[in-house]
């Protein structure tokens, strides 16, 4: 089982726009072993990935497959040779059924050229049972659970027969117990014979899992270990360079104010007749950091877009201070002192083509400081911009280059530098720091606090636990659309304990939990 | 050096032009007798003669506004084409306006182009209005709205302002009060020159100076984000939408007054059209536009006069329009020169 | 009023629905097929006027109609396969891409046009012959139901035919699945290994082949030659059809049947003394608050599905 079955050489890949995302990357993997790769978002753990599947050419390096070098034009050749690949980000059509996705690409036929409808749920449907998915193939895959639609996902793979899997972050959307229930089928898979390729950034369950371990770190490679040889520690000074803490605590100032900054009262809305949030009350006070713990798609995101007024709610209302804001227009929910920092900074964040500049004044290009009574005054603007990007050490050549030629980590600080100075009452963070490298998300996290600091009145919702855990003052947790508990010191709670509750396994009585949330 | 943003587009313009040319050479080669005597007369003609240049300037006016009007709708994702059937349908507007007394000889034109502008916003409402609000096809709705404008202008022409003494659809003359004047002798060069040129740097500094255009801007490259950012797409699709219209109107106006005497056009002059070419030709940008308007001016001067002596008919510059059209707004012509560049770049940085 | 009733409901008005539909069903049919591969089709309307040109031009050429017929279907081909290497590998905006295609067709076609027969106009002198019509034994001889569908061009039947071939492709092969997810969610077929540049292109050439039986029709079976940019918009308004009939290749076709009514309409009421110039506009008129219409009821629906 030492044979080597994949081996990478000197690849390097530059994308289009000049971003250098692996660099002489050399790396080997064996027959039936789980191999993590790891680092921080950007690290370049997913180009990798693609290019190994086809999706992406290598720009220079070769890649050896059993023995044969291999040039995969596209993921077809890839996936004809054995490799399959289980997205982040799950590539599945809602609208078809499990059989439909599964098949897609591999249809069995009748009479040459048509479906054969009725194969393609009888080998589906065995499929699933070999591998001990049990699961109704004839349901369109958009009503499935997460965990189910990435048990599809893994089922596309195998259909194709394939000998090394690569699942890109796979447990980023999994509850604690479905994640000890995915490392028990991937162990059973190894055992089959199976390659398996774990990317994650998660370092606990890489050391749970793993054979053998590499650690990428801003495209280059920093080596290939032995599970036993490396610790945790280890691993981090060499994604980071630096030992990192995650604690934050000494630079909170102690909470002295009651005063209610952001209240929140009875929302409900109702998709498709599926109730997506319940009743959601809760309140924030200046200065306080309130966390929404949650796994993906308990109505977080839906109550967001609800609170900033980019979506509709069947009933409730808030309030800044005491002044409603429920039915405010986008802008003037911003002119009483609402900002955003949302999730998805590339489709909603900025506006790529527009430089560094335009995109930090989006929020406030109407105000009168920043307006002549026909122009807008540019040299203000240009001060602006500069100051932000010094105070917020966003590396970038000039605030007039364009937005898109930042990394991650920069653009979102200009998300974040461009939310915070409006000098907001309450700050809604989705997701702050998701995909930016640890030295970003740090800096972010600090600007949060200096913020709360500030008697700012923060929510913040976050699927890392880490960080929903460190950085809040109380935290909440949200399953099917309702809270199901309240925690009045984020430390008083394990990670452990908070899968409880986002799983719906545990729930904290009703009473209690009204009290609690209108403080 | 291919690695600069701006040389690698010039470079993509000119050898898409050049590509163009070639092809065109290869078509005169097969239908003509004398495909070299053809094509140059082409390529050089209109600068052998004052009359010649002073036609590309003439063509290049209508052509710059209905490029505009089209560009700024193209800027903000809006795939509306409408421009046509406002050119048409402000025509006869026109018409209506220019066959009246006035005494005022100023005014006069001026009255009626305002006023030509102001149906032409008025009418681009329309398919704004439904495509803010309820996200209706404009791509559709403004096809429609040309037909339907051009039979709604017909009717009026045939029926109102028709001359009796004219074979054809025709218009009472236009009072001499309504022409425009001609600016530079020995051609047919009028005042809507420098109106053109007015209104370009008017959308120019309207587009990068104030608040409007930014947000003009920011909602077509990303309409998630300005609409995250408080801007309202709504209120911002009806005002590109008038202006657009408005732009439509007073460049047909302008056309009209200036070269024609009386209203004569019996089917869709095809501007609109055009117009599109141009805002593609020109990246959306008002200055580019008024390059690209007179690039293809200059093309289709050229073509006409070929035509005239020799025997190729003027249609062959579509096929110019189309290649150049086709490679200059393609992203991925000539790339790989400008991703190896990026890459050398890349490495000089790092050494 | 009453005199327009009683021309519409007559089995003359059914033959004239059917005899007018055919450009706009075929166009329907093509923009459903490309829209269905997220690939909108704008180039539909150049696409077609060529097949008329080429289609009647080569008819009189090589004296058959059938040759002019498959010289169109080629044309058809070659118009999308140039868009679809403009747009999927130039990575050309599709829409701009298919504008400057028509654009191209039709001044190109004129430019043909006065170089083979030296006018500007029509080919009506070159004398090529058209499709032939059919008249169905035994059908043609039933009350009613014989005078609407017999007797029409044999393009009428290639219409009808092709309908139950869009849907058998699209719904019951593994091609019309792809293309289908292609359209849906690309990334996801590419990551099964469907070569969605391939598919997108297949998905262009049927549609351009679509298109072409279309515009075939209109120079070798509704008129007998091709006259300049004679397919009217008509391209456009197959597209309108498939935006409101959208995913389901029935309702596409029964929305072209709509226009079709509308469009025969309009020829009707010309021989009342409506200004001609205003019955022209009912078709555009009816598309248009269709298609308004259509997409309030799909904001609303949007609305309640969450997406804004």
């Amino acid at each position: 089982m030492s044979e080597i079955l994949l081996d990478l050489k000197d690849i390097t890949k530059i994308y289009s726009n000049g971003v250098v995302a692996n660099r002489n990357i050399n790396v080997s993997f064996k027959k039936g072993e789980i191999h993590s790769i790891v680092g921080e978002n950007g690290a370049g753990k997913s180009t990798l990935m693609k290019m190994i599947f086809g999706i992406e050419r290598p720009s220079s390096g070769t890649i050896t497959y059993k023995g044969k070098e291999v040039h995969f034009e596209n993921s077809m050749e890839a996936i004809r040779n054995g490799i399959g690949m289980v997205h982040q980000h799950f590539m599945m059509i809602d609208s078809f059924t499990v059989a439909e996705n599964i098949i897609l690409g591999m249809e069995p036929r009748k009479r040459k050229w048509f479906l054969n409808k009725k194969e393609s749920i009888r080998l589906t449907k065995e499929l699933a049972i070999k591998y001990n998915f049990d699961m109704d193939v004839t349901r369109k895959v958009g009503s499935l659970t997460v965990s189910a639609k990435q048990k599809v996902e893994i089922l596309k793979t195998l259909y194709r027969n394939a000998e090394v899997i690569i699942l890109d972050e796979p447990t980023a959307v999994l509850t604690p117990q479905e994640t000890e229930t995915l490392f028990e089928n991937l162990k059973r898979f190894k055992e089959m014979g199976h390659t398996i390729l774990f990317i994650s950034h998660k370092l606990n369950e890489v050391k749970q899992i793993s054979d053998r371990i590499t650690i990428m770190q801003n495209g280059i490679s920093k080596g290939t270990f032995e599970n036993s040889d490396i610790s945790i520690e280890q691993m981090t000074e060499l994604i980071v360079g630096r030992s990192v803490t995650l604690s934050y605590d000494h630079i909170k100032k102690p909470m002295k104010n009651i005063k209610k900054a952001f209240r929140v009262d009875g929302i409900s809305l109702k998709l498709k007749g599926v109730n997506v949030l319940r009743d959601v009350t809760f309140t924030i006070r200046e200065g306080e950091i309130l966390g929404i713990a949650g796994v993906q798609g308990n109505g977080q995101t839906e109550l967001v877009q609800g609170l900033v007024g980019l979506q509709d709610m069947d009933s409730g209302n808030w309030y800044i201070e005491d002044h409603e804001i429920t039915k405010l227009s986008i802008e003037k929910k911003r002119k009483s002192g609402l900002a955003y920092i949302p999730e998805d900074r590339m489709k909603e964040g900025i506006a790529q083509g527009a430089t560094v500049a335009e995109n930090l004044i989006s929020t406030y290009y109407n105000r009168p400081d920043i307006n002549g009574p026909i122009f807008m005054k540019s040299k203000v603007i240009t001060e602006l911009a500069q100051h932000l990007i010094t105070m917020f050490s966003v590396k970038t050549k000039n605030s007039k280059s364009k937005i898109e030629s930042l990394s991650g980590g920069n653009i979102q600080k200009v998300v974040v530098a461009r939310e915070t100075n409006t000098n907001p009452k309450v700050l809604i963070a989705e997701q702050p720091t998701r995909g930016i490298d640890i030295g970003s998300e740090e800096f972010i996290h600090h600007q949060l606090i200096e913020m709360r600091n500030k008697n700012v009145a923060i929510l913040l919702v976050s699927a890392d636990l880490n960080e929903v855990m460190e950085v809040s003052d109380r935290l909440i947790v949200m399953y099917e659309g309702q809270i199901v508990a309240h925690f009045d010191h984020a430390k008083e709670v394990s990670e452990k304990e908070l899968g409880l509750y986002m799983l719906g396994v545990k729930r904290q009585d009703e009473e209690s939990l009204k009290r609690a949330l209108v403080c | 050096m291919l690695a600069n943003e701006k040389i690698f587009e010039a470079v993509k313009m000119i050898a898409s032009l050049l590509l163009a040319l070639l092809i065109t050479f290869v078509v005169l080669l097969a239908v003509s007798a004398t495909p070299l005597e053809s094509f140059s007369k082409m390529l050089f003609a209109p600068l052998t003669k004052v009359r010649y240049m002073g036609n590309v300037i003439e063509l290049m006016i209508p052509l710059s506004f209905a490029g505009l009007a089209t560009a700024l709708l193209f800027r903000t994702k809006l795939f509306n084409l409408g421009t046509e059937g406002i050119f048409y349908f402000c025509g006869v507007v026109t018409a209506a306006i220019a066959t009246q007394t006035f005494s005022n000889s100023l005014l006069h034109p001026i009255v009626t182009i305002l006023i030509s502008g102001l149906v032409g916003g008025t009418i681009a409402l329309i398919p704004g209005f439904f495509k803010a609000k309820y996200n209706t096809d404009e791509l559709v709705t403004s096809l429609m709205m040309n037909s339907i404008l051009f039979g709604l202008g017909l009717y009026v022409i045939k029926n109102f302002l028709q001359a009796k003494d004219v074979p054809g659809v025709a218009s009472q003359l236009f009072k001499s009060t309504a022409l425009l004047p001609i600016i530079i002798p020995g051609t047919r060069i009028h005042i809507g020159f420098a109106v053109l040129l007015v209104v370009v740097l008017l959308l120019w500094l309207m587009l990068f100076k104030t608040k409007l255009g930014y947000a003009i801007r920011m909602t077509g490259l990303n309409k998630s984000f300005a609409k995250y950012s408080g801007m309202n797409a709504f209120s911002l699709f009806l005002v590109v939408h008038f202006i657009s219209g408005f732009l439509g109107g007073i460049g047909s106006s302008i056309e009209l007054l200036g070269m024609y005497s009386r209203f004569q056009w019996s089917a869709l002059p095809g501007l609109g059209f055009t117009g599109a070419l141009m805002a593609m030709l020109g990246k959306n940008d008002p200055f580019g536009i008024l390059a690209a308007a007179f690039a293809i001016s200059y093309l289709r001067t050229g073509a006409d006069i070929m035509a005239r002596s020799t025997d190729v008919p003027v249609e062959v510059v579509a096929v110019v329009e189309a290649v150049i059209v086709l490679f200059v707004s393609s992203q991925y012509f000539l790339r790989k020169y400008h991703e190896r560049a990026l890459i050398k770049k890349g490495e000089q940085q790092d050494a | 009023m009453l005199e327009v009733f009683k021309i519409i409901f007559t089995p003359d008005f059914g033959f004239t629905v059917i005899r007018v539909v055919v450009p706009i069903l075929f166009a329907a049919l093509g923009a459903y097929v490309a829209n269905s591969a997220g690939i909108a089709n704008i180039a539909m309307e150049g696409t077609m006027l060529m097949a008329a040109f080429v289609g009647t031009v080569c008819s009189a050429m090589f004296h058959s109609p059938w040759l002019g017929l498959l010289a169109a279907l080629i044309s058809g081909i070659l118009m999308s396969l140039i868009l679809a290497y403009f747009t999927l590998i130039l990575k050309t905006n599709n829409i701009l891409g298919g504008i400057a295609l028509n654009l191209f067709a039709s001044s190109f076609t004129v430019f043909l046009l006065y170089v083979i027969t030296g006018s500007k106009g029509t080919s009506a002198t070159l004398g090529a012959k058209s499709l032939p019509k059919v008249v169905i034994p035994i059908l043609k001889d039933i009350p009613i139901l014989g005078k609407i569908f017999s007797g029409h061009n044999v393009l009428v039947y290639i219409m009808f035919l092709a309908v139950f071939i869009v849907y058998l492709i699209m719904y019951q092969t593994p091609l019309g699945l792809r293309i289908k997810a292609v359209g849906k969610y690309q990334d996801a077929a590419e990551s099964v290994g469907v070569n969605v540049r391939r598919i997108k292109t297949i998905a262009l050439v049927i549609s351009g082949v679509l298109a072409a039986f279309g515009g075939a029709y209109m120079s070798m079976g509704y008129l007998s030659f091709f006259t300049k940019n004679m397919t009217a918009g008509r391209g456009f308004i197959g597209l309108a059809a498939e935006a409101m009939g959208h995913g389901s290749v029935w309702l596409v076709t029964f929305t072209a049947f709509l226009f079709g009514m509308f469009d025969a309409l309009s020829n009707a009421l010309q021989l009342f003394s409506f200004p001609s110039e205003i019955i022209q506009t009912i078709p555009y008129v009816a598309v248009f608050i269709g298609i308004v219409i259509y997409s309030i009821f799909e904001s609303k629906r949007a609305k309640s599905r969450g997406e804004q």
